[in-house]
């Protein structure tokens, strides 16, 4: 059980998020252009997992709330407007780490420190769902438990509650 | 290359909106400036020509429908009836964690 060698923090102008590299050059521009942009409008939050003794950002996630919709389709929509139930969730809309960690475990800490925010958030949520870019990020989840989140959508789920009995 | 140019605000047609307690509209103050190639710039003039809409109106009203969309996508995912129902059904299941999750949590708390 030694010191961690990470820590993760809400992203913050001390932050050093230039060099940031991982496969996907769309997750490299997301943390270097628009992350900022998107706290600022208080549409995600984006932590960071920074080296122990430096600014360096190594992994980042995006958080934000999201809502599952039941989509009546019948004839009842001539009637007017569209029946609607809501299940709120979380989104964990992005999630990367750099590739000089490849192979450090750090993808799954990332997901763990997330599920540990979203444990103990006040807010209410009844799943967690995740966008994979990929099926290597797909699979990595899959890994974990996360379900195809309805038939059609590339978007998979995971319980709150499940969440919270592997953290317990 | 060309240019796309577009007056921020939505397109109010003449005489369809009253005035009352409802704000003036927003003035068209703010500019959206893409260079594109000459192919797009051909295609949109066209599209919006048998749209009978003016080249403003039309990539105004195609730019505002792309980031209607693009917030929804990102705010909720829609279900058709009996994929939500199966949903409800396996979130009120009472379910143990898999292995990889549990184990990936004993790391965590160890590392951290």
């Amino acid at each position: 059980m030694t010191s961690s060698p990470f820590r993760f923090e809400r992203l913050a102008a001390a932050h050093d998020r230039t060099g940031f590299a991982c496969e996907q050059s769309s997750l490299n521009d997301y943390l270097q252009r628009y992350a900022g942009q998107n706290e600022r409008a208080d549409l995600a939050a984006c932590y960071v997992a920074v080296a122990a003794d430096d600014h360096v950002v190594v992994g980042y996630y995006k958080l934000s709330s999201h809502g599952v919709l039941r989509q009546e389709v019948s004839g009842e929509q001539a009637k007017g407007l569209p029946r609607h139930d809501r299940i709120p969730a979380f989104l964990i809309g992005r999630l990367a780490r750099d590739i000089t960690m490849k192979g450090a475990g750090l993808g799954e800490l990332l997901l763990m420190d997330a599920f540990v925010r979203l444990a103990v958030a006040e807010a209410r949520g009844r799943m967690v769902v995740v966008d994979p870019l990929d099926e290597r990020a797909r699979h990595f989840y899959e890994k974990y438990g996360f379900a195809p989140l309805g038939g059609a959508a590339s978007r998979l789920f995971l319980p709150m509650s499940i969440v919270r009995k592997a953290l317990a | 290359m060309q240019r796309l140019v577009v007056q921020k605000s939505q397109y109010v047609a003449p005489g369809t909106w009253k005035a009352g307690p409802r704000r003036a509209p927003e003035p068209r103050s703010e500019r959206i400036e893409v260079r594109v190639p000459p192919s797009l710039h051909e295609r949109v003039t066209q599209a919006a020509a048998l749209r009978g809409q003016t080249l403003a109106a039309f990539v105004t009203a195609a730019v505002n429908n792309a980031a209607l969309q693009a917030l929804e996508d990102a705010e909720v995912t829609r279900l058709n009836a009996a994929d939500f129902d199966a949903l409800m059904t396996a979130l009120d299941a009472v379910t143990e964690p898999h292995a990889a999750l549990k184990a990936a949590a004993s790391r965590y708390r160890a590392r951290m």
